[in-house]
């Protein structure tokens, strides 16, 4: 599998952002907090694309950009070949339709006071259906994530959390999607519901010929669901590659430090303990033995 | 495993009940000094609870049942008054919860925070428990401890604070720690990190580990001794190589399969379980799994007996699978 065959659906080229935290001193301007700093990659048709790191590494930060959510300090963001910077939101429609996202918790982006008929709809109701034709759709997404059409009548809290994550999926796929975006959208979830909905995912992105990008920081996921992934650490993509190439032989310091820490069962039944997981035998590399680097909310540097 | 160091924790028949719905059915546990010992299970499988129901922490409404003996403590844990739990928490028995903001208090500063636990319970002066403050924020490898000792919590990140309410717990050398997820909500690096410290600070005090996760990567990693909760009760218990190797009940052995992301059928699909978690009281009645379970029977109707040779290890299941299968 040669990484780029077709043009790419999605082309980020160079992408930056800042962000400026507010002002704790009346003399001097608020810190800038740079979230990305030069990212670029290309993302074929039909791809699972991975995008791995912890808190503070900017993957959001793209995400939200990919989305056209937020504006870029400088670079460039293409999606189906049209560039979505710099456009004004009556001009997005194209991508508002062609790309849906779902996120970690799905309560929190479920309205508590809408039906579930009306939170899938709701996205029909821009593109000028006929009602009917919105009840079909609606009904039609939520056989495909495995909710009955009963489901339609309730209320979202009258769902368990993973059946939730397939009301959010639902709600996505009813615009009839190209691009899915999941960020972290299992990581909420208990191990037996994690499969399940990994495997939904999985079946969604076939059978409606979707082209997933997947957002996480769980590498062993990653590899389960992507083709390829992107390494993301301090704003920078560190390493990219095929999943299996990046899992099995990782190059970048950052990205071995990664693979290390995540527990395994195999590792840990071979006699791995805790202390192996930690980084200690990689001095070399700068932010050893400290938290990494986060964007706001933190003050690693300017303690009292 | 028969090392003649006595218990550290007994608990006998711990039962937790919300009116008429129990939520802990009588769970059995005994953990000897040194010994670090999981409990794993989904959300809703009563881990929580269990360890809430051994520290006197329910909230309001829950009842708990049964004996809890602590050892160093001449009292039952069970329907002791707030002012004996008092005396008990934090100096022989010490926590840890997943979320680090909840546990310190947002306007005082950390030092302080870990001095007090010396305070309250030892005889220290105010002086030489700040200083000890530091010393044990230092243990707990955070840089710089006498500046970070006059920081706020919200100044630190998630790691951090963790590690500080870690060094709160592990002041007064509690012979019993129970950690409730303590790196769930953080970066695999920070965890990595954490598990360490949770590993070495009870490893040099000789003291008792119960290890609550749902990650079974994180409970072989950590402990040397498993408990598997499912509706409220322990349906299989062992060494973690035997649980985690060889499990007997159904329910252990389709949460290994969802949790292997290696093991695939012929379209690449994960090993699931059937249907979800119930809500509480909505458990079947028999074998809590008997309605997930693709062996159970109508003889599974009845509360399946413990099948081992003690608490420490065996099942509770009708049906299980072969040893070694």
């Amino acid at each position: 599998m040669t990484p780029v065959t077709a043009d790419p659906i999605i082309s980020v080229r160079d992408l930056h952002r800042d962000y400026r935290r507010p002002r704790t001193s009346l003399r001097r301007p608020g810190l800038v907090v740079r979230a990305l700093r030069g990212v670029s990659l290309d993302v074929a048709p039909g791809e699972k694309f991975g995008i791995v790191g912890e808190s503070g590494s900017g993957k959001s930060t793209l995400l939200r950009l990919i989305a056209a959510l937020e504006a870029p300090t400088s670079g460039q963001v293409e999606v189906l070949g049209r560039s979505v910077v710099g456009r004004s939101e009556r001009d997005l429609g194209f991508l508002r339709t062609s790309l849906q996202l779902v996120f970690q918790d799905p309560m929190s982006s479920l309205d508590p006071r809408m039906r579930v008929r009306d939170i899938v709809a709701e996205p029909l109701l821009a593109q000028s259906h006929s009602r009917g034709e919105r009840e079909d759709r609606v009904c039609e997404v939520l056989t495909a994530v495995g909710l009955g059409h009963e489901a339609a009548h309730r209320y979202p809290h009258q769902f368990s959390g993973g059946q939730r994550q397939r009301i959010s999926l639902a709600r996505a796929l009813a615009p009839g999607p190209r691009i899915l975006i999941a960020d972290e959208p299992v990581s909420a979830l208990d191990v037996s519901l994690r499969a399940q909905v990994l495997n939904l995912i999985t079946d969604l992105v076939e059978s409606f010929d979707l082209t997933l990008v997947f957002v996480s920081h769980d590498l062993a996921v990653v590899r389960h669901v992507c083709d390829r992934v992107a390494v993301m650490h301090e704003g920078k993509i560190v390493e990219q590659g095929l999943t299996a190439d990046v899992y099995d032989a990782p190059q970048h310091p950052y990205t071995q430090r990664l693979v290390r820490a995540v527990p395994t069962l195999r590792r840990a039944l071979a006699g791995a303990t805790a202390h192996d997981l930690t980084a200690s035998g990689h001095r070399d590399f700068p932010t050893t033995g400290d938290d990494p680097p986060r964007a706001p909310s933190r003050r690693t540097s300017e303690r009292p | 495993m028969t090392t003649p160091v006595s218990a550290v924790l007994t608990v006998d028949g711990l039962t937790v009940h919300v009116g008429s719905t129990t939520l802990v059915d009588d769970v059995d546990l005994q953990i000897r000094g040194g010994e670090r010992v999981g409990l794993i299970g989904e959300s809703g499988s009563g881990k929580t609870l269990t360890a809430l129901g051994i520290l006197g922490l329910l909230p309001e409404g829950l009842v708990a049942n049964g004996r809890v003996h602590l050892a160093g403590v001449d009292h039952d844990l069970v329907g002791a008054s707030e002012r004996q739990l008092a005396q008990v928490r934090g100096r022989h028995l010490a926590m840890v919860f997943q979320e680090p903001m909840t546990a310190l208090n947002p306007s005082m500063r950390v030092g302080a925070q870990v001095a007090e636990a010396l305070t309250i319970h030892g005889n220290q002066t105010e002086r030489a428990a700040r200083r000890a403050a530091v010393e044990l924020l230092g243990q707990v490898r955070l840089p710089d401890p006498a500046a970070l000792a006059r920081a706020y919590p919200h100044q630190l990140s998630g790691g951090q604070r963790q590690r500080v309410v870690l060094a709160i717990a592990l002041a007064n050398d509690p012979a019993l720690l129970i950690c409730d997820e303590p790196s769930t909500a953080l970066d695999v690096t920070v965890q990595a990190q954490v598990l360490d410290l949770v590993v070495a600070g009870v490893e040099a005090r000789a003291a008792a580990l119960l290890f609550i996760t749902h990650d079974l990567a994180v409970v072989a990693t950590v402990c040397e001794r498993v408990l598997v909760m499912y509706g409220g009760r322990v349906v299989e218990a062992g060494t973690v190589h035997d649980v985690l190797t060889a499990p007997r009940h159904p329910y252990t052995r389709g949460l290994l399969a969802a949790s292997d992301l290696d093991r695939t059928d012929e379209r690449g699909r994960l090993v699931t379980i059937a249907g979800s978690v119930p809500p509480a009281g909505r458990f079947p009645a028999g074998c809590v799994f008997r309605n997930r379970c693709p062996r159970a029977t109508v003889g599974c109707e009845e509360v399946p007996p413990w099948t081992g040779p003690d608490r420490d290890a065996g099942f509770a299941c009708f049906h299980p699978h072969g040893p070694g299968a």
